[in-house]
């Protein structure tokens, strides 16, 4: 091969060799698809599996007023919007286990569960190991957030912890739209508790 | 009077002697004389405490102010023996001896898609000789419960009681007050956080009032 060969043999393989790169490059996952975590999907009333804990909710709520009376400082709060009321049971696999990260997602929107019902309640409960726990998870959206088109399609995720990187997440798929018109005026809730002691059924 | 020259091209003592006086000064002196000179310029002029400050915009009581995160409409202050607490709650907590509460109200929405604490660094106040914006609240209250309020949710708007403790000779109803809006601005590609970074919180209106009285 003469000298203009090998030059014009050297730069194709170069410049297939770029290519390749940019196409392994353009096509590799981004950063967040390789650490994002694993969404264990469920509908209402369907038990769903983690790392951590199962879950499985038993229905949902809308309320302009929530009530704790189960505490001493007997709370009672109106929402300028809606209280979503989850009805959870939840069983931990290790007593570390928290539902303090659950968030309702409404298109681009999240909202964190609240820290309104008094304790004992399933924010912040000590959770046994393979003891199923039953109470309201109780989330405080504007009424903005039930005129989007993303209400019927919104979702309860329960992450373990506040990056999940890697780890699966129960998503309950919830329809929010359809609670407004049966929206109740008050509702009130019961402490978090095993269902055989007499919590929530 | 000719210059000595030297033929051979150094300069002797008795050149350098009839060289004007600022090439025989030292580079040194030439330079803090510019210096002085530069200062002294600008003291004339009026000084460095005059170059011009934008002044933040005022707000009047009532109406909203617009941040990158929230929304706030400062709507009352007042002083008070104790903590606001909500219709049915316990007695409230009262405040220390000798001390009140200086209580700003508010009401807050978060404009953002998340759920944010933002909140808490957006009001400051200002009274001479007893509070400065450089004080945190001792509290923000959720006008409802009467207790901290935890993450605001997007869209949702509260009414918000921040509050500091006070001597209570400190200040009485009419004493001038000027609240302070802060506010904060997103980092784009920040090394360490990303996109999700935020500038600190600064002073972007002020709202010039006096303490009104306890409702």
């Amino acid at each position: 091969m003469n000298r203009a060969g090998r030059l014009t043999a050297s730069g194709a393989i170069i410049a297939a060799l770029l290519v390749g790169g940019a196409a392994i490059v353009g096509t590799a996952p981004a950063n967040d698809g390789v650490l994002a975590p694993f969404a264990a999907t469920a509908v209402i009333g369907e038990p769903v599996s983690a790392r951590e804990f199962d879950a499985v909710v038993h229905g949902v709520s809308l309320t302009k007023t929530v009530n704790a009376e189960y505490s001493l400082t007997s709370s009672t709060v109106t929402s300028p919007g809606y209280w979503v009321v989850v009805d959870l049971t939840m069983t931990a696999h290790a007593e570390a286990a928290t539902l303090s990260f659950a968030q309702l997602r409404v298109g681009d929107y999240s909202y964190s569960v609240s820290d309104f019902a008094p304790a004992p309640s399933l924010v912040g409960y000590s959770f046994g190991s393979d003891v199923p726990v039953r109470g309201p998870l109780v989330f405080e959206l504007p009424a903005s957030a039930f005129e989007s088109p993303d209400a019927a399609d919104a979702t309860l995720v329960l992450p373990a912890r506040q990056s999940p990187v890697l780890d699966t997440v129960p998503t309950i798929e919830l329809d929010l739209a359809s609670l407004v018109d049966g929206a109740a005026e008050t509702v009130t809730i019961d402490s978090a508790s095993t269902p055989d002691a007499g919590g929530a059924e | 009077m000719p210059r000595p020259v030297c033929l051979t091209g150094r300069v002797t003592s008795a050149a350098r002697a009839h060289r004007p006086l600022l090439l025989r000064a030292p580079k040194v002196t030439i330079a803090i004389a510019v210096v002085l000179a530069v200062i002294a310029t600008i003291t004339l002029l009026g000084g460095f405490s005059d170059v011009p400050q934008e002044k933040l915009p005022v707000v009047e009581i009532g109406r909203p102010y617009a941040g990158n995160e929230a929304t706030v409409t400062v709507t009352h202050s007042y002083l008070s023996p104790t903590r606001p607490s909500a219709p049915g709650n316990l007695d409230p907590l009262p405040a220390g001896e000798g001390k009140q509460f200086l209580i700003v109200e508010t009401r807050i929405e978060n404009t953002t898609t998340t759920p944010s604490y933002i909140y808490g660094d957006i009001v400051r106040v200002l009274i001479d000789n007893v509070l400065d914006p450089s004080v945190d609240p001792d509290a923000n209250l959720d006008a409802r419960t009467g207790s901290q309020l935890g993450l605001l949710q997007p869209g949702l708007t509260l009414t918000v009681d921040f509050l500091w403790e006070i001597d209570q000779a400190a200040a009485a109803p009419g004493d001038d007050l000027i609240i302070g809006i802060l506010d904060r601005v997103p980092v784009a590609n920040d090394p360490v956080f990303g996109d999700s970074a935020f500038t600190r919180p600064s002073p972007v209106a002020r709202i010039l009032s006096t303490i009104g009285e306890a409702p």
